[in-house]
């Protein structure tokens, strides 16, 4: 055997096994997250959770908001926060250092003035410059923090240390929540007495094309234009199939930084968001869940499927890019603080299982899905190829995602259904087609494009870190 | 009198209504809290009965907003399922003239209207 | 390069990956079929469901305010006979609905009204309905029967509820004993003398919940669940304690103090601190002396409540203490524990110093506001 010939069998041998193990964890994520779905829906059939509206000693709940030139929409927003429903709950906006004129406009609209109050560094961060409440009592929940600008991760930070309750809820600005979203995030932190729960990641939902009056999305629509009705798709599919998956497993590593509510003395004790990474929530559930195994804390993260956040999608390539680019980078930090966890026994499934899957299936794959895209085009202009097994082997790709599509949106129907005609999901079917063409080789571009700019080092913190869903939808306009 | 109700929940609504109107008083009934103060503006009631947790707005909110209206004091009735201390004090606080606590009997409601409707 | 390609034409073979291609394609075809027509049934289903429940909204207001005997059983009639002219008595969908509307109102009621809700609930036959699901019902449909029939205060099938009070589901458990105590309120918590499953928080909130409802306390049995074996009802026995501040159980809470888990002992010091009577300060001040720090922290804290001006001694130290959650914790035991406490402070404290400079001002303005 020639030495090219064992390569060329390494090669073949090792994308097949990848990829059949790729395939037969997606199977298996359908599969398994079909019991944890039903459990879960018909324990919510009759669960009450009102009670935890109306009754006396319910946990008590910090809402961090973190705030960065968002003076445009800061008071509506603020306001649609405060009608949540929940008693035993303060609102902590965290103005991160704006160049424009959010503090003033939030101090005259919410009667604010400057209280004398302590903050105590738990977790380093850049100096509080005021801290403001409100003397209407109609807004006593409202807590306003002025910083210095250091970054989302660090605005987060200030209000950990902030905050006075035992529960510390995670929120982008201008995302929009369901009445009831505490109610229900905060309930399986209750549930359980043999492991503390320390974290409840939510669901985020796509807001494009909704119908939102008064801070309220009132009519549920699938998105328009094609970019942001994908990513409803890709979120279905990670949210109602993937997250339910590993929430059975208990292996979530990732909850969306767009909504999600942590343990404050977890959070304190782990350190708290780290911001030297542009993927500061995903690396915060990972240190908190490190930091447990290493205590040898039994454990758990919550997870709950109810649609309860909304929040406007990018609607351009351009946006998109930057989006995926950042999580790209995120992911590969995390993985790259955490290493000593990669099938480290010491860390149960959380080395065995859960950052594996995140190193090999998050991390790599569009490294080797770029990788054989640019082998096929070599192969292809030495004529080396075999056409008619190419296009079987792509027919079966693409019929394989096709179908994991129409599963999740064939749960979505069953569970939830958000988009109730049929019209709705003949064009969710469409798009699911047309993934493949017009989104997926973006997508893994951008994720090549993260790797490249990260081994460049090109540190993008401050004020690109906001650049998430906030500059997005800024720039959308 | 004339009697606006905002009260989500469509069994509790119409059981008001029909209570009230048992008593003789011409009822607008609506089911969330920024429907609430359109009608309030359009039709002038003589009294407001609402609920705290509603979509949209919350009856607190509807309570300070009405307060801050000026004019001739409309008398506001809470009826909520949250009973404790600090909501029912920060209702009064916003304006509020009375405070019941579901759950709650509809002859009881009947009641008060009346009293409030005399002290008015 | 060939041999590649043919190794994977022989082994998995390119007829194999086309033929596994049409059973995908077969699958999707048969799941839009399906979504198509579940899409239909489910909007139909939801059309209707709203359909009947603005009609049975209309019946359930009237009975509601329904004021006599006579007025009741004539309403009660009409409604009966209206439901089966129209053909919804032994419609599935129909009752379900009838049933869950009923639910919604008694939740919201009391009084005549409530009452009145009930009678037609039994009188329209629909518990033996509810019944008949707690029997044979999956355990989600068993919880909710469970809840049905205590919210519409179906005292009578009392037995057939309390026979899940320690179901090995802990959610049927759980919904039992809610119903219980909805029932029949402290009564019903004689489940705690044999309970052998943890409770959880959010059940111990429920319960909590359900007993402020109009329930006669009766404490007797309190003493027993603060000795008990199970650290949940120990826990939740302390809760009542707190919630209803007995006086009586001073004693026995005073007992749990020296528990040997921590979590029960704060919770012990929080009810102590709602109990508060003049023994309450000294017996702060020896736990606050001998306790592990994370405990110490809410003794100072109930301090801050319960302490009492002779007390002021024990604390002083604390103010130097390296970690500043507990400097501010004794600064507002004494600032509230003495009437000269803010003065006493500021003469003791260096106010150029952190955290001083900042914490002072605070404990004044929050007195203020």
């Amino acid at each position: 055997m020639s030495w090219q010939q064992i390569i060329a069998d390494f090669f073949t041998y090792g994308i097949l096994v990848y990829s059949v193990a790729l395939l037969g964890f997606y199977l298996f994520i359908a599969v398994y997250s079909i019991g944890e779905t039903r459990h879960y829906i018909r324990k919510s059939s009759f669960t009450d959770y009102s009670i935890l509206a109306v009754s006396e000693k319910t946990p008590s709940i910090s809402i961090l908001a973190p705030a960065y030139n968002e003076g445009a929409t800061i008071i509506e927003n603020v306001r649609s926060l405060l009608s949540i429903h929940y008693n035993h709950m303060e609102l902590i906006v965290i103005n991160d250092g704006s160049k424009d004129d959010s503090l003033q406009k939030l101090i005259d609209a919410y009667e604010l003035v400057e209280v004398p109050r302590l903050v105590i560094n738990h977790i380093l961060t850049k100096p509080v410059r005021g801290i403001y409440k409100s003397t209407n009592p109609v807004y006593r929940k409202l807590v306003v923090v002025d910083k210095q600008n250091g970054g989302k991760a660090d605005a987060l930070n200030v209000g950990v240390n902030v905050a006075c309750n035992d529960y510390i809820v995670c929120i982008d600005v201008d995302c929009i929540l369901e009445q009831d979203a505490m109610l229900k995030l905060v309930k399986p932190f209750l549930e359980e007495k043999t492991r503390r729960v320390i974290a409840t990641g939510g669901v985020v939902r796509i807001a494009n094309s909704c119908e939102i009056r008064d801070g309220k999305v009132v009519k549920v629509n699938l998105p328009e234009k094609f970019l942001p009705r994908v990513q409803t798709l890709e979120y279905i599919r990670a949210f109602l199939l993937g997250r339910m998956a590993w929430s059975r497993l208990n292996g979530l590593l990732i909850i969306s930084g767009a909504f999600g509510a942590f343990d404050r003395e977890i959070v304190i004790r782990a350190g708290g968001y780290n911001h030297n990474t542009v993927g500061e929530d995903m690396e915060l559930v990972v240190r908190m869940r490190r930091y447990m195994e290493e205590q040898k804390l039994p454990y758990k993260v919550a997870y709950i499927p109810d649609p309860l956040c909304w929040t406007e999608a990018p609607s351009t390539y351009k946006i998109l890019g930057r989006q995926r680019n950042r999580w790209t980078r995120g992911t590969i930090e995390t993985l790259k603080l955490h290493k000593v966890m990669f099938f480290n026994p010491k860390y149960g499934r959380l080395g065995m299982i859960s950052y594996p899957y995140w190193f090999f299936f998050e991390f790599l794959a569009p490294l080797i899905e770029f990788g054989g895209f640019v082998a096929l085009l070599i192969f292809a202009s030495f004529g080396l190829l075999d056409w008619s097994f190419f296009f079987a082997l792509l027919g079966f790709i693409l019929c394989f995602g096709f179908v994991y599509s129409t599963f999740a949106i064939l749960m979505e129907v069953l569970t939830y259904n958000q988009y109730k005609r049929h019209k709705d999901i003949f064009r969710l079917m469409l798009t699911a087609f047309l993934e493949p063409v017009l989104f997926h080789p973006f997508v893994v571009w951008s994720a090549v494009k993260g790797n490249i700019d990260l081994l460049r080092n090109k540190k993008t913190w401050g004020e690109m870190t906001r650049q998430g869903f906030a500059g997005a939808k800024k720039a959308a306009k | 009198m004339k009697i606006l109700v905002a009260e989500d929940e469509p069994i509790m609504l119409k059981t008001i209504e029909l209570r009230l109107k048992k008593d003789g008083h011409e009822v607008i009934v609506t089911d969330n809290g920024m429907d609430a103060m359109k009608q309030i503006d359009a039709e002038l009631p003589d009294l407001i009965i609402t609920d705290i947790m509603m979509p949209y707005s919350s009856g607190l909110e509807i309570i300070g907003k009405v307060r801050a209206l000026g004019g001739k004091k409309i008398p506001i009735i809470v009826l909520s399922a949250m009973g404790q201390e600090n909501v029912v004090l920060e209702a009064f606080n916003l304006g509020a003239d009375d405070y019941i606590t579901k759950p709650f009997s509809p002859n009881e409601l009947s009641i008060r209207v009346k009293r409030l409707a005399q002290t008015a | 390069m060939f041999s590649l390609a043919k190794f994977f034409l022989y082994t998995v073979g390119s007829f194999q990956l086309v033929e596994l291609m049409y059973v995908f394609i077969g699958i999707i075809v048969m799941a839009v079929t399906f979504i198509a027509f579940y899409l239909a049934y489910r909007t139909r289903r939801t059309a209707r469901k709203k359909q009947l429940r603005l009609l049975y909204s209309e019946h359930i207001s009237m009975l509601a305010i329904c004021d006599g005997e006579e007025d009741l059983q004539q309403t009660i009639n009409d409604t009966l006979s209206r439901i089966k002219e129209q053909g919804l008595a032994k419609d599935e969908q129909a009752r379900g609905v009838l049933i869950k509307e009923l639910v919604t109102a008694a939740k919201s009621m009391s009084g005549t009204a409530k009452e009145n809700i009930n009678i037609f609930y039994r009188a329209a036959g629909l518990d033996q309905i509810t019944i008949d699901q707690l029997k044979k019902g999956a355990w989600h449909i068993k919880s909710r029967s469970i809840q049905t029939l205590s919210h519409l205060g179906q005292k009578q099938h009392i037995a057939k509820i309390y026979r899940h009070t320690n179901n090995r589901n802990e959610l049927i458990r759980s919904e039992a004993r809610v119903a219980v105590v909805k029932l029949t309120g402290f009564e019903g918590l004689r489940f705690l003398d044999v309970i052998s499953y943890p409770l959880t928080e959010w059940e111990q909130l429920c319960l909590v919940h359900e007993l402020s409802e109009n329930h006669l306390p009766d404490f007797k049995h309190i003493p027993d669940w603060l000795h008990s074996d199970n650290d949940s009802v120990v826990e939740f026995a302390l809760r009542l304690g707190e919630g209803y501040r007995i006086f009586e159980m001073h004693g026995y809470v005073a007992f749990c103090l020296a528990h040997r888990l921590p979590a029960i002992r704060k919770k012990a010091v929080q009810t102590i601190r709602a109990i508060n009577q003049p023994a309450t300060a000294a017996l702060l001040v020896a736990q606050l002396l001998r306790e592990e720090e994370e405990v110490q922290l809410v003794v100072l804290e109930a301090m801050g409540e319960a302490g009492s001006e002779n007390d002021l001694a024990v604390l002083w130290p604390f103010l130097a203490h390296p970690r500043t959650i507990f400097k501010i914790a004794a600064a507002k035991a004494i600032r509230n524990s003495h009437p000269y406490g803010m003065t006493m402070l500021r003469q003791r404290v260096d106010m150029e110093m952190h955290p001083w400079h900042i914490l002072i001002p605070q404990l004044e303005e929050e007195v203020h506001s």
